[in-house]
């Protein structure tokens, strides 16, 4: 178990980040907040760190409260598709026989559905709601937790210790939670931080395409679609949202990392 | 004293094993028969894709024979959860078979869950004490062991709930000389104490014949041989045994051990500086 | 001089304050003749093989010299035994497998060092090479050059590697463990192979074992090794059949054999091997040890001979002198 320098600078942007947001949306005030006065406002005018969008709502404000959505969305879709994909992944591992093929399956298939039509079919359904995002970006993310899972069920399970389980009369649930999940867990987390990233990136870019969330959420990736259109006369607009969601990505991918190294293949652990 | 009397442990009919895959099938064991008393042990000797792990998931109840009976104690075993397997078994490779995310206290009393908190404890630390194991290293984990050690605490597994049968799957193969002995050592003794019946699946004849009252020699899943010990090491009769036995054959170290059995049953080496 | 000679070879952690963790190790062999090293885990015997390989890991130092075949130089330090590596000093571990690029064929892999080296041409060593593993019991060595490492079986790569290790003629051949990944029936015949193979070309043999039975069987000479020190050295028939160090009497008597005793128990050696790494000098066995004396926690014991062995143990030379 070693703290590395990818933990602890991806740990640091993380932490960064969230103290970022929360200072900014004191200075910044409230993102829907309109001020006429000083629309597409340079960054540094009185009363607006980081300038103004088309609708004079403040950038500063805006992105602030934009990270702090886009961490909940990326919580929330790495819990689900966690939560389903573990379950599957278990499921399919320890049973064997029809179900694992019937299981394994369907995540091929899920794995062939390009995401973005499915989201635009499903985007003509659903309605503008956080619920409902997560939903659909863990629909698309489930997959990978389900195959790792999968894969070390069925190393674990010719192991020793889960056939000495079984002699001594443990019944299924038992051994999962006590001899299978345990050796899993290191991985699993590890999986959870990197896909945190790519949950992030979905966000907003759905957002972006208005297919995400619109407001009254505030989503970095809609500000960036603004941004968008005036991106000659207003730079700031389109940049500090991108800046954020980059940082945060970054951040992410950093601490998958060095959750990597810190668990490590860790003979003492069973892991590796 | 153990019980060697006329009651059947272990009997195998006629057992065939045959796997198929999408591509294969494989004879893991062809027309297998043996059968073993109470209190006594049989050495299954043979070399990688003879067939002897499957013998010992059999034995185990962890697979059902294609054709043929398998019974331990009077039944057919079974896995059934919530109850402990009649027959236990030793692994190979030590570390492997215990949880390294659980202490050895609740490996150890894993098929003890009938009792309770208390009572499993003391059962554990009784038998953890009998193995050789500091009791006061019972909340330790699995990487804090070596070796021979995790081997002994596996033993103890294996036997805390009196199991009838003791199944050892190459139990000593992973450890060095020494430990080898002591292992070895351990499990005569206990089975002195508590009278179970033995099988003991190993490539190396030598140490067969530390432990074996039998001898069953199997080869692509078919026994080539069935004997007792002592005829069977004095001559045996099947030609790919006596390649075996030559292939062991260490001159100018047989014969010439001396040893000496200082009462307790361990026994030490009386070193003379002759 | 020919053969193989190490002088007070020693391999030491860090600064190099307090006792080596291995050695000093002394031994020479004649051209020809097999050397078994033999020791339990923590003895040293993988550091002592890579002291002669000169690969020692980081924060390890050499000590000592190594002298090999015809040569008139005497290596002293990692790089140059390492620089022999593939020409005076041939390898076979453990997993033969571990010998092979799995991409490539064995035939391209086998001629490949010597060809890089420039020791010999392509068309020299291809056919050094279809020689060789017809000595090595392939009769149809050119399919098997074509071979790919995944169509091999055990038996068939560690032979392979054997004859690629031989390939630039070395004058040391260093064999770790080279028979315990394979089946007991084909063990025999792989050892046998290389002895025969090593004595019709002068190389010396030193197998690292475990097994004293195989040792016992194969090596003119006998090391025992415990806790990083040579404990015993002599002829292997003298040492086995008289043994005098009481760790090398132990480690017979807890060593399975086929005999005629029937299902009788083994003797075990109480106790745990010591670390390799230890600041206080005194004789390592001396926890375990059934004839220790107050002396012995004082100093390390020196290797002495005695009735054609050397041992390191002066409660027992003292009491040879005393008959």
């Amino acid at each position: 178990m070693k703290v590395s320098g990818s933990l602890v600078a991806g740990g640091g942007i993380l932490v960064f980040m969230v103290v970022f947001s929360i200072v900014g949306s004191i200075v910044g005030g409230s993102p829907a907040k309109q001020d006429f006065a000083s629309i597409l406002a340079r960054p540094g005018t009185a009363g607006h760190l980081l300038g103004t969008d088309p609708l004079g709502r403040d950038v500063l404000a805006w992105v602030s409260m934009g990270i702090r959505t886009s961490l909940e969305v990326a919580l929330g879709v790495v819990c689900l598709s966690a939560l389903v994909g573990c379950t599957i992944g278990v499921v399919a591992g320890f049973t064997r026989g029809w179900l694992d093929v019937v299981l394994m399956r369907l995540a091929d298939i899920q794995l062939s559905i390009p995401p973005l039509p499915l989201f635009i079919a499903a985007s003509a359904v659903v309605v503008n709601s956080m619920t409902t995002l997560i939903i659909l970006v863990s629909i698309v993310g489930w997959v990978p937790y389900a195959r790792l899972t999968r894969a070390r069920v069925l190393s674990q399970r010719e192991r020793g210790y889960v056939m000495a389980a079984r002699l001594a009369g443990r019944r299924r649930p038992a051994i999962i939670f006590l001899h299978i999940l345990p050796g899993i867990r290191t991985e699993a987390i590890v999986l959870a931080s990197l896909q945190a990233g790519v949950a992030l990136l979905w966000e907003a870019g759905l957002s972006f395409l208005g297919l995400g969330l619109q407001p009254p959420y505030v989503s970095l990736g809609f500000l960036m679609s603004e941004g968008k259109e005036v991106l000659a006369q207003a730079w700031w607009v389109a940049t500090f949202p991108g800046v954020a969601l980059a940082l945060l990505v970054v951040g992410f991918n950093l601490t998958g990392d060095g959750m990597r190294d810190f668990f490590g293949s860790d003979v003492a652990t069973g892991n590796g | 004293m153990s019980e060697r009397g006329q009651a059947v442990a272990v009997e195998l009919v006629d057992v065939t094993r045959v796997y198929h895959s999408s591509r294969t099938v494989v004879r893991a064991l062809d027309g297998v028969s043996f059968s073993l008393r109470a209190g006594e042990t049989l050495a299954v000797i043979g070399e990688s894709g003879s067939g002897k792990s499957t013998l010992t998931r059999l034995i185990a109840g962890l697979e059902r024979p294609t054709t043929g009976r398998v019974t331990v104690a009077g039944q057919t075993p079974r896995i059934r959860p919530g109850t402990v397997a009649t027959a236990q078994v030793v692994f190979q490779d030590p570390a492997g078979s215990l949880n390294p995310h659980r202490s050895i206290l609740k490996s150890v009393g894993e098929p003890l869950r009938k009792l309770d908190r208390a009572q499993r404890r003391a059962t554990v630390v009784e038998m953890l004490g009998r193995v050789g194991i500091d009791p006061a290293r019972i909340s330790d984990r699995p990487w804090r062991f070596s070796g021979g050690q995790l081997q002994r605490v596996a033993i103890a597994r294996a036997l805390v709930a009196r199991s009838r049968v003791l199944l050892c799957d190459e139990p000593t193969s992973a450890l060095d000389v020494s430990v080898q002995a002591q292992i070895l050592g351990l499990l005569r003794d206990l089975q002195q104490e508590i009278g179970f019946s033995c099988i003991f699946v190993t490539h190396d004849l030598a140490v067969a014949q530390v432990v074996a009252d039998h001898v069953l020699v199997l080869r692509h899943g078919q026994v080539r041989e069935a004997a007792d010990a002592e005829r069977f090491f004095s001559g045996p009769k099947d030609p790919y045994s006596r390649a075996l036995l030559e292939a062991m054959a260490s001159a100018p170290l047989d014969g010439r051990l001396q040893r000496g059995d200082n009462g307790n049953g361990h026994t030490v080496e009386r070193i003379s500086a002759t | 001089m020919n053969g193989l000679s190490v002088s007070d070879l020693t391999v030491v952690r860090g600064s190099g304050a307090g006792p080596p963790a291995i050695g000093p190790i002394s031994l020479s062999a004649e051209p020809g003749k097999a050397v078994g090293i033999v020791g339990e885990t923590g003895a040293g015997k993988t550091l002592t093989l890579r002291a002669l390989m000169g690969l020692l890991p980081a924060g390890f130092q050499l000590g000592g010299s190594v002298h090999l075949g015809n040569d008139e130089h005497v290596y002293r330090t990692e790089e140059e035994l390492r620089r022999q590596l593939g020409r005076a000093i041939g390898v076979v571990l453990q997993n033969p497998f571990t010998a092979f690029d799995p991409l490539k064929s064995v035939g391209s892999q086998i001629v490949e060092g010597v060809v890089r080296r420039r020791l010999t041409s392509r068309s020299a060593a291809r056919a050094r090479a279809v020689e060789l593993l017809e000595q090595m019991g392939f009769t149809h060595a050119d399919d098997v050059m074509r071979l790919f490492p995944s169509q091999l079986s055990g038996g068939m790569a560690q032979r392979i590697a054997i004859a690629m290790a031989l390939m630039p003629h070395p004058a040391v051949l260093l064999a770790d463990e080279p028979t315990s990944a394979l089946d007991a029936t084909l063990r025999l015949g792989v050892l046998e192979l290389i002895c025969r193979f090593t004595a019709a070309t002068g190389a010396v043999l030193v197998i690292i074992s475990h097994d004293l039975r195989l040792i016992g069987r194969f090596c003119d000479t006998i090391v025992v090794m415990y806790g990083g020190r040579v404990v015993e050295a002599g002829p292997a028939k003298e040492l086995l059949e008289h043994p005098r160090h009481p760790y090398t009497r132990a480690l017979i008597a807890c060593t399975p054999t086929i005999g005629a005793r029937g299902k009788q128990p083994l003797a075990s050696i109480p106790g745990s091997p010591p670390s390799l790494f230890q600041s206080e000098h005194r004789c390592r066995f001396a926890p375990r040890c059934p004839l220790v004396e107050d002396a012995c926690w004082l100093e390390e014991p020196p290797l002495v001979p005695l009735s054609g062995v050397r041992v390191a143990c002066p409660v027992v030379s003292r009491e040879a002198v005393h008959r």
